[in-house]
């Protein structure tokens, strides 16, 4: 199945949840070393969860879909991120995303893992 | 003309997949006679070389000697000077470790600003190491070398220039036989990466002046993992091997070793025989691409709204360009979706697409069998994608 990109564009361009934090808990930022793209993510914890996300991505209509579907997903228990992969990812926007755009998939994720091992 | 490239393209198995092969400047398919001669090779019985002792090593001997030879006279050496390795990067890092212990703090390593990453990052982990400065000669507003700054650049502290023939960004081409000159005149080596221009145009070392110059098999239609550095009798003489092993060395003693002399010294270990074989045939078959379409390409893109093309003047083989609010890899994916093959992203030359674009750039890059049919796929299915949408 081909990736219709017509179907990310809303969820890319979405603006709710994005941009620096006030009051975060912990941040990180991650680099798709192919392209330059990258993508900073500022998390709130409480009790071991997450309570609040946004993020700020420089990249394509995947990588940036990919940040907002994600910050739709990971509210709760702090464990489930290190549970995350590309195929969790692919599952959460329901479209084929080739094997060559992983990077592209999962650098929000990769910003995100890297601002929880900060704790 | 028609007839001429129907040829051609008969002779490259790849191509009878239904796709605009257009990203040549990271890998072109395999010409038949480099597959022939692999095979028969092969299918002949092969064996080492510079180990055994029967008729079969002796051909085998033979015919890398003989491949080593061609793959020299490509570019106007002789075959003493030519040693092969696993690829460019890996013969620019031999040369660059070889060439380590000339350098003295503050003494100076010139780059060109275009330099993919082979001819970049090694250079700047022996400058560390040794206490030396990279420096970076800059190109100018139309996308060519800043030549009079260059020239300015080099002075007695300069003991190196590492630059590329061709830019894989832009198809720039730089001046090198003028390089070359200015940096013998204030005692410098010249090195130089030939893994673009190659395919592109004819080279002779020996004109052009170099000290080192590098190229590869599998952008010359011929296998991967094959490549040859051309290296003066000087640094074959006075550069210290990278790897040391079996059929490099002269004597092992019970705890010291001594390198043979000549070119075997860089070739520790068991050759890539069957790639040499194959690298010189495709060499044997090779012709440039037709710069027309190029000219032709870099006009069709430009008449699409909102695509930026980037054309330094004496450009060959090469066009980047983006494409106004579409990220280069969402392009790239789409037209691959499509059938039409090109490279997105910063194309292992990062400081320098850094200049044109913060998100990278498309690359399409031409090759001796690309016809208009190519051309044409590309810009009518960019022109579909540009329509949709941006994204």
């Amino acid at each position: 199945m081909l990736l219709e990109y017509e179907n990310l564009l809303a969820l890319a361009n979405r603006q709710s949840r994005r941009g620096l934090m006030a009051d975060f808990s912990t941040s990180a930022t991650a680099v798709n070393a192919s392209c330059g793209d990258e993508c900073t993510v500022w998390l709130k914890i409480a009790d071991d969860e997450i309570v609040d996300v946004s993020f700020e991505t420089k990249g394509c209509v995947i990588s940036r879909a990919s940040a907002a579907a994600i910050s739709d997903a990971v509210i709760g228990p702090i464990g489930q991120i290190g549970l995350m992969n590309g195929n969790s990812i692919r599952s959460l926007l329901g479209v084929a995303v080739s094997p060559l755009r992983e990077r592209c998939l999962t650098t929000p994720l990769k910003a995100l893992q890297d601002a929880i091992s900060k704790l | 003309m028609t007839n001429d490239i129907e040829n051609i393209r008969a002779q490259f198995p790849g191509l009878r997949r239904d796709v605009a092969y257009l990203d040549n400047a990271a890998t072109t398919q395999m010409h038949q006679s480099a597959i022939n001669a692999m095979n028969a090779y092969i299918v002949g019985g092969r064996s080492n070389v510079g180990r055994g002792l029967y008729p079969m090593a002796e051909e085998t001997m033979s015919q890398y000697n003989a491949a080593r030879l061609a793959v020299a006279n490509f570019v106007g050496a002789d075959g003493g000077r030519c040693v092969f390795t696993k690829s460019v990067t890996e013969g620019l890092n031999v040369i660059a470790f070889g060439l380590r212990d000339r350098l003295q703090p503050g003494d100076e390593i010139l780059v060109s600003v275009f330099e993919h990453h082979a001819n970049l990052l090694p250079w700047r982990c022996i400058a560390k190491e040794r206490g030396a400065i990279v420096k970076t000669m800059p190109m100018l507003a139309d996308f060519t070398l800043d030549l009079e700054r260059a020239k300015a650049m080099m002075n007695d502290r300069t003991k190196i220039v590492a630059v590329t023939m061709m830019s894989n960004v832009l198809g720039a081409m730089l001046p090198i036989a003028e390089l070359a000159r200015c940096a013998h005149e204030v005692g410098a080596i010249i090195v130089v990466d030939a893994a673009q221009a190659a395919a592109h145009l004819p080279i002779d070392v020996v004109d052009l002046g170099v000290d080192a110059l590098v190229f590869g098999s599998h952008k010359c239609y011929g296998p991967a993992g094959i490549a040859a550095m051309i290296l003066s009798l000087d640094l074959i003489d006075s550069m210290e091997p990278m790897t040391v092993g079996g059929g490099m060395v002269d004597r092992v003693t019970a705890d010291g070793a001594t390198w043979r002399q000549g070119i075997e010294k860089f070739e520790g270990g068991s050759p890539n025989v069957e790639g040499a074989i194959g690298f010189a045939a495709a060499l044997d078959s090779i012709s440039f691409p037709d710069e027309k379409l190029r000219s032709r390409l870099v006009a069709d893109l430009k008449s699409i709204s909102g695509v930026t093309v980037f054309d330094p003047p004496g450009a060959v083989g090469i066009v980047s360009f983006t494409v106004n609010g579409m990220h280069p890899h969402d392009v790239a994916d789409m037209l691959g979706q499509r059938g039409v093959c090109v490279r997105a992203g910063n194309h292992c030359a990062a400081p320098l697409v850094e200049k044109l674009s913060s998100t990278g750039t498309l690359r399409a890059s031409l090759a001796m069998y690309t016809d208009e049919r190519d051309i044409e796929a590309l810009i009518s299915n960019l022109k579909e994608i540009v329509k949709k949408g941006k994204v």
